[in-house]
């Protein structure tokens, strides 16, 4: 059983976490990194608001690129 | 004959009032002055010597901030001994952030706050003047990686190309960057100091 639950490595740290969310902004994740992700964010607290964040950043970026070319 | 002539004067004078916001974003890629200056000059010389090719388009913002990207690219390239980055001792990006947002126990410094569903009042002018603001505020190597990516949109080889740094490097130095600029907004927009 431990052995199972070590070859399956769900378990990430909000660092870990982090690193897998900034790589998201530049291109989509492998499905393990992915599914990893997706079940941090919904234990943590405090990431789900830092993907937020990026999400903010990513839309506020890109109105910005919209508004320089008006 | 007198309509071209018109035309040019229109197009004359609209230059002039559109120089301003050239050099703005022209220095805010190059982070240097004289190059800004360079390339700005470069942009509106194109655009007087062809007045034709801006002819049947509705935006002359949209058509000069096309030459100018163009210009630009070939301002870092006539310039690429001074553009390159230093080499790095590749620094992992768990390392950086290490020393940027997390403690050595992999636990948040500082965690994140709630910015809201904020989406509406970031289409404000005063919000785009405050993330000018951050990214000017990026060192000036990491300012033209991050802005080679989010607004000349240049693919990550282009760039990795461009800076003469390995896509490990690359991707270190843009995540870098985009938690400095989440913490600039964190602390100047969203006004949790």
């Amino acid at each position: 059983m431990s052995s199972l639950k070590s070859a399956i490595p769900l378990h990430r740290t909000c660092k870990q976490a982090t690193h897998l969310m900034l790589s998201a902004q530049d291109g989509p994740l492998n499905w393990r990194d992915k599914s990893a992700l997706k079940i941090h964010l919904w234990m943590c607290k405090n990431c789900p608001r830092f993907e937020r964040q990026l999400h903010v950043m990513h839309h506020a970026l890109s109105d910005w690129r919209n508004e320089i070319k008006k | 004959m007198s309509i071209v002539a018109v035309n040019t004067e229109n197009l004359t004078n609209a230059l002039v009032e559109h120089r301003t916001y050239l050099l703005r974003y022209a220095k805010l890629q190059l982070r240097n002055d004289a190059w800004a200056e360079d390339v700005v000059s470069e942009v509106l010389i194109a655009a007087l010597e062809k007045p034709e090719a801006f002819e049947g388009r509705s935006q002359i913002k949209t058509w000069l901030v096309g030459i100018l990207k163009f210009k630009i690219l070939d301002k870092f390239r006539q310039n690429a001994r001074e553009v390159a980055l230093p080499e790095s001792d590749e620094t992992s990006d768990s390392d950086m952030l290490e020393g940027l947002i997390f403690k050595a126990d992999g636990h948040f410094a500082t965690p994140p706050t709630d910015w809201g569903n904020p989406e509406a009042g970031l289409q404000q002018k005063e919000f785009f003047v405050v993330m000018e603001a951050c990214m000017e505020k990026l060192p000036a190597q990491l300012g033209r990686l991050f802005l080679m990516r989010e607004w000349l949109e240049l693919p990550s080889e282009d760039i990795c190309k461009e800076l003469k740094i390995t896509s490990t490097n690359f991707y270190v130095q843009l995540h870098r960057a985009r938690l400095k600029l989440r913490e600039c907004l964190d602390l100047n927009w969203f006004g949790n100091k």
